[in-house]
């Protein structure tokens, strides 16, 4: 691994992104189970009652103002911390060598992911 | 075979004149403990959170684009490759949830909570798994249609 530019920009991060990752590291998994059981395994088994997860609840619910701060929350401090990990991840089990442009990749995706997630919020509001 | 190790592996305390050979590291140093293992494994845990912050994603961008969209969503989530993978999903993050609240979480409080000394290291298992109830029971209420 280079201690060239990207790694001085690493290291000068690494403290603010700490704080969020370990944030994300706590919230994770307090809300995803729950909400992969009854989204993603009690839906498509037809454990839930009608109407559940039908479109009007759905769309009632991600407007809620403190569910949309919930979700602006959550899902950019998950991906966070599933970036962190994977950096980490790599670093421990391949090598440091590439440590830049896998941790550039990694906290970039979770930026974009960011992004995107605001704009599907947005686009709940406006459609 | 050996690997590059982190190059601050074994770094010297204070700058010197000697220079010396990169550190290596064996490549497979995490296979032979079950304690290894399991550090490597709750690394990679974030490849599962990864995706499935995806599948959420994808959830409300079709609830943004409308009803036929988000009723596609919730049909294409039937497949069950996702519904195999959500079981393994589940429990991946449930197990790297109690690793987090349960074996972490109490090794790495500080001494002191701001200025207040931090409560009892024996009060924060509990307190974490009656938090995980709480927000679990909430979350199957609300997503079950019980409530509101």
């Amino acid at each position: 691994m280079s201690h060239g530019p990207v790694k001085k920009f690493l290291n000068a991060i690494e403290p603010l992104i700490w704080g969020p990752f370990v944030t994300g590291n706590f919230l994770t998994p307090l809300f995803f189970p729950a909400i992969i059981l009854m989204l993603c395994i009690a839906a498509p088994l037809g454990w839930l009652p009608e109407g559940a997860l039908s479109y009007e609840r759905a769309h009632a619910l991600a407007t809620n103002p403190i569910v949309v701060v919930g979700i602006l929350a959550l899902i950019p401090l998950a991906l966070l911390a599933g970036s962190h990990h994977l950096r980490f991840g790599i670093i421990d089990v391949a090598s440091a060598e590439h440590d830049g442009p896998v941790a550039l990749t990694l906290y970039g995706l979770w930026q974009l992911g960011a992004v995107v997630t605001a704009i599907a919020i947005l686009r709940i509001f406006f459609d | 075979m050996a690997i590059p190790a982190h190059p601050d592996a074994m770094k010297p305390r204070a700058r010197t004149r000697t220079h010396v050979a990169a550190p290596m590291m064996a490549g497979n140093w995490w296979t032979p403990s079950p304690r290894y293992r399991a550090y490597v494994a709750y690394a990679f845990s974030g490849v599962f959170i990864w995706l499935q912050t995806l599948v959420f994603i994808r959830g409300l961008w079709a609830l943004g684009t409308g009803e036929v969209a988000w009723n596609a969503f919730l049909e294409d989530l039937c497949h069950p490759l996702y519904v195999v993978f959500h079981v393994l999903s589940l429990a991946v993050i449930v197990w790297y949830g109690a690793r987090t609240y349960f074996k972490l979480f109490v090794k790495t409080q500080p001494p002191k909570i701001g200025p207040m000394p931090r409560p009892p290291l024996w009060v924060f298992p509990p307190a974490l798994a009656g938090a995980w109830l709480f927000v679990t029971l909430a979350v199957v209420l609300v997503l079950g249609g019980v409530w509101p």
